[in-house]
């Protein structure tokens, strides 16, 4: 198989041809499977974000949830590769499940509206506070 | 220690666990009351022409009475006390051959019409088709909409369409006058396959009733949403077809065709002695 030997590194590359490797799955085997695993998970993120906001005492409603929610899965939409998409997906169910039995607390809830880009301060208070 | 049954006393000649039986299920009446069959040409007679016929002596008799009422009704009519108005209903056939009319003890045609009132008591007859030949009260049909205090509203194809609309007008992400029932998510409105997913869960919330992945995925459309949920809860409409275009109405043969043409329907005549 040429595919096989192209992974080995042993055959010549040609311009032009589309280097595939066969691996085994994750958890899905199709781009369907994968999909509805995607779609499944969001489904149940966001028929928990009512329940979650009763658990915890947290200064977010519930638009300011689902709003986050979305952000969250449109910043991984250019993932292509299946294995990595249900890596993601197992990580989503993980923190579902963490936050459902309330395993996590407040602070780690408000993790995910944390900014993870730190803006650099520009007037002359602030840089010195922050030294 | 466990308790012997009293061998000298009556009450423990059986063993005592058994003086309480297990209660068995409720024999249900139901199920050995065989309701008599019904001879649909004369309800349909009896109720469209009843009137008529009790302000006339001498009705026409329906078509399948003809060939039982010479060996029948003369047996049965006069015996069966307080069955005046019975009398009424069984007039001779074409195929009778003795005149029937002087078994009846009418005396007066006349006080038929005058004391005649039409009570509960006086429900039309009919005969009991298990062979018997017995007369049998029709039962009277009372057709009451009972008002259910518990149930979900009578749902028709109209009504699901105004809520699949109320529903997506109400979404943030839809602006309400752009949308119309065949305006597609993602072609006309722009929605992508996350806000699908959400429409879904408005839709499935609202009716109450779960929709699989790979239903969901088809729909794409108001229309096709609320086709669906026709679908699924089983309502139908006699104007529109499956696919919502106007249905077209057959026209139903006429099931009194035969009896119309050999004249069963007919106004009864006066009445002749």
């Amino acid at each position: 198989m040429s595919s096989l030997a192209s992974a080995s590194g042993l055959a010549p590359r040609v311009a032009g041809t589309m280097i595939r490797r066969e691996v085994t799955p994750l958890l899905s085997s199709s781009k369907r499977e994968v999909r509805l695993r995607v779609l499944n998970l969001y489904r149940s993120w966001y028929r928990q974000i009512p329940h979650i906001l009763m658990d915890y005492d947290v200064p977010v409603d519930q638009d300011k949830c689902r709003a986050k929610l979305k952000e969250i899965f449109m910043a991984n939409r250019d993932v292509k590769d299946i294995r990595a998409i249900d890596m993601l997906v197992a990580k989503g169910q993980m923190e579902l499940r963490e936050t459902i039995e309330v395993w996590k607390q407040k602070t780690h809830f408000m993790a995910f509206f944390r900014d993870s880009v730190q803006v650099k301060k520009t007037d002359f208070m602030s840089k010195f506070l922050d030294q | 220690m466990r308790a012997q049954p009293c061998t000298q006393c009556s009450l423990h000649k059986q063993s005592p666990y058994k003086k309480f039986p297990r209660r068995q299920p409720k024999q249900f009446l139901f199920f050995h009351f065989t309701p008599p069959s019904r001879n649909v040409a004369l309800e349909f007679e009896l109720t469209t022409r009843k009137r008529e016929r009790l302000r006339n002596w001498g009705g026409t008799s329906p078509p399948q009475l003809e060939s039982h009422f010479p060996a029948m009704a003369s047996r049965i009519l006069p015996s069966l006390r307080g069955l005046r108005n019975a009398s009424q209903f069984f007039t001779p056939g074409k195929n009778a051959t003795r005149p029937t009319a002087s078994l009846y003890p009418m005396q007066n045609s006349r006080k038929l019409h005058t004391s005649q009132s039409v009570s509960n008591s006086t429900l039309p007859l009919c005969l009991n088709g298990n062979g018997r030949g017995l007369l049998m009260p029709l039962q009277k049909s009372v057709t009451w909409q009972a008002k259910r205090w518990m149930s979900a509203p009578a749902m028709t194809k109209k009504f699901i369409r105004q809520c699949v609309i109320l529903n997506l007008q109400l979404f943030d992400k839809i602006d309400p006058e752009k949308l119309t029932l065949d305006s597609h998510f993602h072609n006309d409105l722009g929605l992508d396959s996350l806000d699908h997913v959400e429409i879904i869960m408005a839709i499935e919330d609202e009716f109450c009733f779960e929709i699989p992945d790979m239903d969901a995925q088809r729909l794409l459309t108001p229309r096709q949403i609320a086709q669906y949920v026709c679908d699924k809860q089983e309502i139908y409409d006699e104007d529109e077809d499956h696919h919502g275009h106007p249905a077209e109405h057959h026209e139903v043969e006429d099931p009194w065709q035969k009896e119309k043409q050999r004249g069963a329907f007919q106004p009864p005549a006066p009445a002749h002695h």
